[in-house]
This record gives structure tokens, sequence and C-alpha cells, in this order.
């Protein structure tokens, strides 16, 4: 286990590496002279123009801008925002944390009413209520987040006046409506993919066989039907934080809430270069992060799954049943033994495939 | 607190019936949190202490040597007070100095200070302030984009065009000098009468040396500075979240009306209007064009429209085939239908230009433009008569990140009218104004341009001017160059008013760009304040606020 890690913490480090490379180089390269759009259209100096680029460092060769630009990093410097003159790292700390608690209110939302919803409607497959839960969750996955952020806005905080609109002045309350409203689309996904794993898991073997021994309805759904529905839905959840960090934009833009999301919009529109980079860097760095431990919890809950720690390929290995298989960076899991699909694939053939 | 009277709307009716279908799906009722307190404005009432709230971006700075766009001036212009500052309606007021006078060498200004002129910390502003603050608001160690407003005091330029030192501030303006505690002299280069007007930019505020004298003291000045004016901050900028500021003890000057003022920071003009109707901001600044019609409706007595000097027009590169002929650029310029871009594409933000300088800007003449009335069949008589243009094509460079919104009524009428083709390339900001830099564009731009005091003269220089480093319209024109002169060589602005007039006059004549729109500020307040003025530079002066009752 141990070893997995180290390897995958030296992949994901690569990762990084290789991500932030590119990113610099494409946002650096990007036609149009960054000194200039800090100036704006105004009469400002040839001199001044610059002094600009001599202070950000503009005016060296790219290749030298990007390897100072790591040694600054190892010093855990990120360098300046060419707009708002302040350390990169700084905004950061203002930044990361407003959307991390969207994220972990967003998170709580899809899992907590991921598991109900999609559990309940498994339990009333075929009825009335369970086609209306498919229909609501083809809805949540159709509607624009601008929209139903709007529309929350409208309703709960204008008309209503239960809930704050924008900002973060409210401490928790200011995230709900927020979280609600990012939490909608992957909650969709949730619902029928617990759903589907859920109807596989009632019709199971090792289902009927526990209802045979006279345990109780609630302990085979605790035991049996919820805990082996959960492994594609840990994966799931992975996914989707590193999904949820990077795809803020919208709601933090509609709910003003001072983020990641939007420190990155902003820094787009204004060819903050500096910024963009480092913050691109952060959003990588919790999705490698989530990964990792997503495999972790997969593992932990999933005992058929093994890791062959004497792997020496770059690839994790890991046993199915009676066969191992090679699945590219991902763990594989198998719910049986001719079974075998990437959890990606899973979620994709669940949502998919309410059956 | 303004009373909640809204019926529910149509989009909480469908969200409610939305929801009762989800509802009844899982067999569980959803629950609510309780309200939060968010509900509350900011000003409980108009009762003492008086406080509001205002909408505004996230400025990109507040330092008054960096401050370079309109959201960092509505803050730095209450923190700090300049030599001379501008009324509501933007004629001079004395400022820290009470008299100012011109020498009679025509270039030196002797400004007398006011004895009582006080930081918020309430140590006394003297004339040595203003030598280092205006040391250290053109060295290019600072790189402050403001800095070429200095350019017309002697001195200036030498300090802008040095090699960085590595030391901010440490290289004086030869123009400027402390005659004593409360005596300064500032020297222009040459005659130059709007001086006054220039030196109420914020980058011409006083600081002593010692408050950012080091790397700790100037990181907390980026974040709180210093200032003289009727307010200062109250704590450190929140940055994307919010600033108060709080009324300075020891201004000499009318106090601030609002005890204290917060700033609450938008990433989205629509997400403050929306908040300002939820009753959690008091004032919404500049609404988007989505909001106007319902926030007019909504609010019509609180309902704010402030003409602004921001010209929007579509440049011609006056010095290149065919837009070196004037009949092709008025022919282009009367295909605009200026009025029907202003009322369906700006939704009454924006007004049809009537000329090259915004009316309200003083030596703006009206009705001189003939050629910004839009007029179909004399543009294709003028269009035929000089003989189109080669190839039957043009191309046309426009800003993407603004879509084309504002472009596309102009481009079609032009397709329809001289049924030509319009190649139009697209470029990101920075990347389009490489694209039009003065000799680059071969075909027709859209820009921009706002005034950096209010002056007509502010429009006309940096525009045409043959040695205007912005002028990037290929013009030049003796005659202009000359006017332009006698505006700044005149015993005072009122003198050079005649000169400007007939600068525009020239321009307007000669049709170097097609104005289109003069922009306008729109907002909207709560019903708890009055005397919400703004001015013609867009800037809303928030000392006055008062409380309704």
């Amino acid at each position: 286990m141990t070893l997995f890690v180290l390897r995958r913490g030296a992949g994901a480090i690569a990762t990084l590496l290789a991500s932030t490379m590119l990113v610099f180089f494409i946002t650096f390269a990007l036609p149009g002279d960054p000194a200039r759009a800090i100036a704006g259209h105004r009469q400002v100096t040839e001199s001044t123009l610059s002094a600009i680029r001599a202070r950000y460092g503009l005016d060296e060769p790219l290749w030298e801008q990007y390897i100072g630009w790591l040694g600054r990093l190892l010093r855990g410097d990120l360098g300046e925002s060419f707009v708002a003159r302040r350390p990169v790292t700084d905004m950061m700390q203002e930044a990361l944390p407003v959307t991390l608690t969207l994220v972990a209110f967003t998170v709580v939302i899809e899992v907590v009413l991921g598991l109900i919803i999609g559990a309940s409607a498994a339990l009333r497959r075929g009825k009335r209520s369970d086609n209306a839960v498919l229909a609501a969750c083809t809805i949540g996955l159709s509607v624009p987040l601008f929209v139903v952020g709007s529309l929350a806005q409208d309703s709960f905080g204008i008309d209503l006046r239960w809930l704050p609109v924008a900002g973060i002045r409210n401490g928790f309350f200011s995230y709900v409506l927020p979280a609600l409203t990012l939490a909608l689309p992957g909650l969709a996904i949730a619902v029928r993919l617990v759903r589907a794993e859920s109807i596989t898991q009632l019709c199971a073997p090792h289902t009927r066989t526990a209802r045979g021994k006279g345990i109780s309805e609630s302990a085979v759904l605790r035991r049996h039907v919820v805990r082996n529905s959960s492994v594609p839905f840990v994966s799931f959840v992975g996914l989707e934080i590193g999904a949820l960090v990077g795809g803020a934009i919208v709601v933090e833009r509609v709910f003003n809430l001072p983020g990641v999301g939007r420190a990155i919009a902003q820094a787009i529109s204004q060819r903050d270069n500096v910024t963009i980079v480092g913050f691109t860097m952060a959003i990588i760095t919790v999705y490698l992060a989530v990964d990792l431990v997503a495999d972790l919890a997969m593992i932990a809950l999933d005992p058929r799954i093994e890791l062959l720690a004497g792997a020496t390929h770059r690839r994790a290995r890991v046993s199915c049943g009676g066969g191992t298989v090679v699945v590219g960076r991902r763990l594989c899991r198998c719910t049986a033994v001719d079974r075998r699909t990437v959890p990606g694939l899973t979620i994709a053939n669940r949502v998919f495939d309410p059956r | 607190m303004r009373p909640h009277t809204r019926p529910l709307s149509i989009t909480t009716m469908a969200l409610w019936t939305g929801l009762a279908v989800f509802a009844a799906a899982c067999s569980d009722s959803g629950s609510s949190n309780p309200s939060s307190d968010s509900s509350s404005p900011s000003s409980e009432s108009p009762a003492e202490p008086f406080s509001f709230s205002v909408s505004i971006s996230e400025p990109s700075s507040i330092d008054p040597a960096l401050t370079a766009d309109i959201e960092g001036g509505q803050i730095t212009r209450l923190l700090v007070e300049t030599l001379v500052t501008l009324t509501p309606d933007l004629q001079l007021a004395p400022g820290v100095a009470t008299e100012w006078s011109l020498g009679d060498d025509g270039v030196t200004w002797t400004f007398l200070l006011n004895p009582d002129a006080a930081y918020s910390d309430g140590r006394p502003v003297v004339a040595g302030d203003f030598e280092f603050a205006f040391a250290r608001s053109a060295d290019p160690d600072l790189a402050a984009v403001p800095s070429y407003q200095g350019l017309p005091i002697a001195g200036w330029a030498d300090v802008l065009d040095a090699e960085p030192s590595g030391s901010i501030g440490d290289v004086p303006v030869s123009g400027v000098a402390a005659v004593d505690d409360h005596t300064l002299t500032v020297t222009t280069d040459g005659p130059f009468a709007l001086l006054p007007k220039v030196l109420t930019y914020p980058i011409f505020a006083p600081l002593p040396a010692d408050f950012v004298d080091t790397e700790e003291s100037a990181a907390a000045f980026f974040d709180q500075p210093i200032g003289n004016g009727p307010y200062m901050m109250a704590e450190p900028w929140q940055h994307n979240e919010g600033i108060t500021v709080v009324r300075n003890p020891h201004y000499p000057g009318t106090p601030g009306r609002a005890d204290s003022i917060e700033f609450r920071i938008y990433g989205d003009t629509l997400t403050a209007y929306k908040d300002f109707e939820a009753d959690a901001v008091d004032i919404a600044r500049t609404l988007p064009p989505e909001a106007i019609a319902p926030a007019r409706e909504a609010y019509p007595d609180t309902f704010v429209v402030t003409h602004a000097a921001l010209l929007s027009y579509i440049g011609f590169p006056s010095n290149l085939a065919p837009f070196d002929n004037p009949d092709i650029r008025l022919a282009f310029s009367l295909a605009i239908d200026r009025e029907a871009i202003a009322d369906r594409v700006f939704e009454g933000t924006a007004s049809p230009a009537t000329g090259m300088v915004p009316s309200l800007a003083p030596g703006a003449l009206d009705g001189v433009c003939d050629a910004c009335n839009y007029d179909p069949e004399r543009a294709k008589e003028l269009f035929d008569g000089a003989g189109g243009v080669p190839g039957n094509s043009i191309v046309v460079y426009n800003i993407s990140d603004d879509g084309t919104a504002s472009l596309d009524p102009i481009l079609n009428s032009w397709r329809e009218l001289f049924g030509i083709k319009i190649e139009v390339r697209s470029f990101e900001f920075s990347q389009f104004l490489d694209e039009t830099a003065p000799g680059k564009p071969i075909g027709p731009f859209e820009l921009s341009w706002v005034w950096d005091y209010p002056s007509g003269y502010s429009f006309l220089s940096p525009l045409f001017e043959s040695t205007s480093g912005v002028n990037n319209l290929g013009y030049a024109d003796a005659e202009f160059d000359e006017q332009m002169r006698l505006a700044r060589e005149a015993a005072d602005e009122e003198a050079g008013l005649p000169y400007l007039a007939e600068g525009q006059r020239i321009v307007e004549a000669a049709m170097p760009l097609a104005p289109v729109t003069f922009s306008d500020d729109v907002g909207v307040h709560s019903a708890t304040l009055t005397n919400v003025v703004v001015d013609a530079g867009a800037l809303w002066r928030l000392e006055l606020v008062a409380p309704a009752s």
C-alpha cells in the first residue's frame, strides 16, 4: 500500500509539472502583449510599458520565465498578479477555502440525497415515484447552472427572503443556494447511479441468501445493498470533487462567491497569466489528491480489489476475480468475475441504463 | 428597509412546481433552513448613525498612485484629497490648496496649502508630501499605468523614462518644489491652462515618504491607504468581498454625510442588482442591460441615469486608401443608425453620439457633426461618388471580449447599403490593441475613449493630435494641431474653449472616426437614501448621500 501511495504520489507530481508547463506556455504564448492589456487603451508611454514588462519579467524569453516561475514555486512563491499586484499565494489563500467549502457542501448534498433518493427509487422501481425521480434527474442534468442559480436567487432570495442572494457574509447560509445549485447535475447522476446499483444488488444472490437467513430488511439494505452499491459511488464522488473545484466558475459568478472559479475567470479576462497558471495548478493538485484518496477508499470498501504491490508497470494493476487487468491510472472495480469495467464506464453504464 | 410588496414571481412558482414533483418522487418533503438575517439591508433606518452600502467591482488598486479604473477611483477619491478638486458639476474647487495662481512666466503654478489639512492619523499635510507623491507616481519602479497624467509637468518625463533604480520615489520631479510647508510650486514644460484639472487625478494626492518606506509599510498601505480625504479605511481591504470607509475626523473640509460607507464587491453587475432587490445592498451601480427595464419599472423614483463621458466609436485608418478619402469616411458614418443602436442594443444605457466630444464636456459643440446623423441616401451618394472601395470589400477589427452585438447593426447597414463584403477580424482585447496600434490597422476598428479629466481637450488631443501616442487613426492635420496648442497655451480653460470648438469643427468635417454612442451610467438606490448624485465622470458622489427622511 505504501509503495502504491508513493508511486501514485510521484506520478501526481509528474502530472502536475507537465500540466503546469503546458498551461504556462499556452497562456504566456497567447498573442497580445500582457503589458498592454494591463495598461488598457490609455496614453500610457512606452517607458511605462517597458517598466511593466520588467517588473513581471515579461521581457525575458518564455522558457526563462518558466524556469524562474518553477524556482519561485519551490520556495512557495507563485508570483505576483499582474493586475492586482498581490502575491498569487495570498489570493489563493482567500479563494481556495471558499471553493473548498462550496465543494464540501455540494458533495455532502450529493452523497446524502443521492443515497437516500437513489435507494428509495430502487425500492419503488417501476412505480410512479420512481419514474418521477428519473424525470427529475433528466431535468437536473439538462438545465444550465446559471438558469438554476438565477431561479433560486429570484425565488428563495428575492421573493421569499429565506436565504442570501450573494456573497459570503452570512456564513453557512451563504453557501446553501450555491451548493444546492452546483449539486443539481451531480445529484442527478448520483441518484441514477445509486438506483441502478441498488437494483442490481437487490436482485443479487447474496441478497436473496441474506433474506433467506431471516436477516431484517433494514439490515439487508444497510449491509448488503447500500455497501455494495457504494463502490462505484465513491469513485464517482472522487471524480466529482475534482470536477466541482474546476467547474464552480458559473456558480461562483452567479452567487458572487470569491472563490477559485471567479478568480480564474477574472484572470482570464484580464490576461493575468501568472494568476491563471497558479490557480490552475491549485485545481490540478486538488484533483490529483482527491483521485488518490478515492482510489484508496475503493480499496477499503471492496476487498476484492487488491493491489499488486510489486508491479513495476506505471499503471496500477488490480486483481479482478480470477484475472488481472491493467486499467490505466484508474483502479479496476470488479462486481463479478466477468465484469471488469473502469468506474467511469460503470458510472456511464448505470446512468444511461436505468433498468 | 424597503417594504417587501412583490408578489411571488412566475419563476418562483415554476421552481416550486418542480420541487413539488421532486418531493413527491422522494416521498419526503423538503425541509427548509431558517432564514438568516441576510435579508436585512445594511442601513437599518435613516436615523443616526447613518451608513449605507454600495456595489462595486474589485478595483485593480486603491493606492492613489495606481488607481487607473473607475472602481478604484470611487474609493480613492473618498480617501484622498488633491490640491484642487471637482464639484459634482465638474467645476474646479479648492482641495488641499486654498488658492492657486499662474505666474507671469505662464508655466509656474503656485498652490497655497490649507494649514489645517491633515491625514486620517492626525498628521498635517505639508508641501514636501506632494514632492514625494509626485516622484513616486512617476517612478518607473512603480510602473504605474496612470503615470502618463503627469507628462505636462517639467521633469516628469525624465523620471518616467529613466532606468528603474530599484527604489520607489527616490528621483524627484524637477518641476515640483515645496517652497515652504504650505506653499508648493508646479512648473509645466510649456504653457498648459488645464493643469489644475489634471491635478485632480488621485495620483497627485499627497503622501509622506514614511507611509511607504519599508516593504511592510508599503504592503500595508496597498490594502489600507492612509489619506487626507473625507473618509478613511476602517479596516484593510477584504479582497473580492468589501471595503468599508468611515468618516475621517481630521478632514478640515465639509464632512461626508454618512458615518460609514460599505463597498460590497461583486464579480457580476446582475448579481449586484439581485442583491439590491433582496435589500442586501443600498445602491446598485452600473446595471447590466437586462436589468435596466425591470429596474426602471420596479424603482421609478430611485432609478438613476447619468450621461457619462465615454465615447464609443468606429475608427478609420485615415491615411490608407480608401479611407484616406474624406467622402468614404463620411459615407460610412452617415450609414450608421445611432438611435437604433442606442435603443435596441444598449437598451437605454447609451445615447446616440452627436459629435466627437460628449456634450457634457466643457468645450463640446452640439449640432456641428453633420455626418453623425443617419442619412443612408447621402451615404450611398458619397460612397458611389468616391468610387466605392477596392475589391468591394473591407476588413473590420472587432474586440471579441464584448461580442459583436454593437458592431453587427453597423456592419449590416454597410453591407446592405454599399453592397460590400466585410471580413471581421476578432481579437481578444490585448491582442486587439496590438493589431490596431498606430500604423497597423487596414480597416475600420471599434474602440472607446473616456476622458482623464473633464474637458473636451481630454478627448480631442489624445485621439486626433498628430503627436499623440494613442492616435491610431493615422490622422494628422496641422490646423487641428495648432488649435490644440492654442488651447493648451491659453490664459485659462475658459480662454481655451474657442480653440477646442474650432478643433472639433475640423475633425468633425474630416471624420477620421465615426462616433457611435455616448455611454450612460445607470444605477438604482434604496428609497431610504436621498441626494444620490453621479457626476459626468461616472463617479458616484457618495459623500453627499443622505438619509431620505
